[in-house]
């Protein structure tokens, strides 16, 4: 009987392992995982072999913007992923086990936040990077541009993070895959096509806080009439706070099922 | 050790569990019990630091659950065997437990083989029957080799073969000087391990007591005794005891033992056709402790 307690560092790391074990032990993961990296390489080539040969820009250049695009569209399965991530021991009860494991709940925030954003991270980037040399090659595009690469990358990983946050938040708040899957898709999707087309400013406005409007503004520069980067940026930031300070107050501060 | 202090527990206006305040000690086997709705996995659940008390402690080894680093280590609690993803193995159930442990996969294989799942360790969840599962939450209780042991109905859904492996563990692990606290409605099998019962009633303490106290509250030892001369008899040891008719010849006796009463019947030259004392059981005593209290009581069949 070994009664010795170790340190923060060593239940954190421990943690976050058991959480990978977690995730990588559900099936719907790797089936939202396959799919997201699939559309991102598939759809990228199917575009970008347009694309690139009706761009303007340089072919170096030009292989990012369909990449940029397809992202867009990955995150309505990326995002679900993250969710699935947050919230699937919710649905079973295993909740009950989670916590009475690890008991330290600010470390069960840190540690399955940490898992799902870095899953869903590296689902969009490594298969964004693949999508691009692919569409290289197949354009026989004689070297691609770093910097339009570092930026494509940069932008679609900094959308990631925030995307997966903002769904770990939401998860961790409603404590359901469906109505966690709802919300998120709704202030991604539903509501800013719905806001931004409505003939009043007040919802133009509304519209150009939310999520979605700013994933689009980052990663195709088609948010709304007048909306900056560092807007979107600020939004999104704001929202993965938000999320995630909600979240984790229902986590810390409530029942285990309540 | 498992010590609650004034624990208490209030859902809106309903109070679940009311200034609960009880010791359980190492090396005995504890029954928790009390009816459905009485609080019993409210406080485990408390206990565990899955719930907030409203206000009260619950502390295990005197510390709070919910600020343990390494709770395996600590205690060991099974408190509901469906509450696991069912698309998962039942091994990848247990890594996942070893792992926020750093406990190595071996101790993992070797928990699958004391409770006997190792040859369907690799088969998903959702084709275990109960036990199985019970089973399973017994292993992840039992992986990091813990000083307290808490096991909400864990007796559900075994089959003959488990009850009786889980009744001899449960009084082995207590003999080792461990602790172990099991809420169980079993109230035979309770009985058979069980050293002491801490009984509750709408969130309070009812008793808290040995089985041997509590049965002794309970009442004199009866004898059954069955007759031809059975009004005889009654009219002989109604003065030393009390007689209770149970049908046109039998009697039950309470307050003589069955060879005083064999000896009484010998002396007036009755015959017997039975004579037998009546055990008494805990589910007597369990009844007779929360009847004025039980909140789902059944009907009469009619």
């Amino acid at each position: 009987m070994n009664t010795s307690d170790p340190s923060t560092a060593i239940v954190l790391s421990r943690a976050v392992r058991a959480e990978w074990v977690r995730l990588w032990t559900l099936r719907s993961m790797w089936l939202l995982m396959l799919m997201g990296a699939t559309a991102i390489v598939g759809f990228s080539t199917l575009l970008g072999l347009d694309a690139v040969a009706s761009s303007s820009a340089e072919a170096g250049v030009a292989v990012w913007i369909p990449i940029r695009r397809v992202c867009m569209l990955a995150m309505l399965l990326l995002l679900p992923m993250a969710t699935v991530g947050a919230t699937a021991d919710y649905g079973t009860g295993g909740i009950a086990p989670t916590m009475q494991w690890t008991p330290r709940r600010e470390v069960l925030l840190a540690s399955r936040s940490a898992v799902v954003v870095g899953a869903v991270t590296a689902t969009a980037l490594i298969p964004a990077l693949a999508g691009a040399a692919l569409l290289t090659r197949l354009t026989s595009t004689p070297s691609w541009s770093w910097s339009a690469g570092a930026d494509a990358l940069a932008t679609v990983g900094f959308v990631s993070i925030l995307g997966a946050l903002i769904a770990v938040g939401i998860g961790l708040l409603l404590r359901s895959t469906a109505a966690s899957i709802g919300a998120l898709l709704a202030v991604v999707l539903v509501l800013p096509l719905l806001l931004g087309n409505l003939p009043f400013a007040w919802t133009k406005d509304l519209a150009a806080m939310l999520p979605g409007t700013s994933a689009r503004q980052l990663l195709i520069g088609e948010g709304l009439p007048g909306l900056t980067d560092t807007d979107a940026q600020v939004a999104l930031v704001a929202w993965a706070v938000g999320a995630v300070g909600l979240g984790a107050w229902r986590l810390l501060r409530t029942d285990a099922s309540a | 050790m498992i010590s609650t202090r004034h624990l208490t527990k209030d859902y809106g206006s309903v109070r679940a569990v009311d200034d609960l305040t009880f010791d359980v000690e190492p090396g005995t086997v504890t029954a928790f019990l009390g009816p459905n709705g009485a609080g019993k996995s409210t406080t485990l659940r408390m206990l565990l630091g899955l719930d907030r008390p409203t206000s009260g402690v619950g502390l295990v080894g005197g510390r709070g659950y919910s600020r343990m680093g390494a709770p395996l280590h600590h205690v060991g609690a099974l408190l509901d065997a469906g509450a696991m993803h069912p698309g998962r193995t039942g091994r990848a159930h247990l890594r996942i437990a070893a792992h926020t442990h750093g406990i190595p996969a071996a101790r993992v294989e070797e928990v699958l083989g004391l409770v006997g799942l190792d040859a369907v360790a690799g088969r998903r969840i959702k084709g275990y029957s109960l036990g199985m599962r019970q089973r399973l939450g017994i292993a992840a209780a039992l992986l990091g080799d813990p000083p307290v042991l808490i096991f909400d109905e864990p007796l559900n859904g075994l089959d003959v073969d488990g009850v009786r492996w889980l009744r001899s563990s449960l009084r082995g692990w207590a003999d080792e000087g461990r602790t172990v606290l099991i809420s169980s409605h079993q109230l035979s099998e309770v009985q058979s391990v069980a050293d002491r019962v801490v009984v509750i009633s709408r969130g309070r303490l009812v008793a808290n007591v040995t089985v041997v106290e509590m049965l002794r509250d309970l009442g004199g030892a009866r004898v059954r005794v069955r007759t031809p001369d059975a009004d005889v008899l009654a009219g002989a040891l109604a003065m030393s005891a009390s007689i209770t008719h149970i049908g046109p010849d039998e009697l039950e006796v309470d307050g003589l033992s069955a060879s005083e009463v064999g000896h009484r019947a010998r002396a007036l030259g009755l015959a017997l056709h039975h004579l037998s004392d009546v055990g008494l059981s805990l589910e007597d005593a369990y009844l007779a402790l929360t009847a004025a209290d039980a909140e789902h009581e059944s009907g009469e069949v009619a």
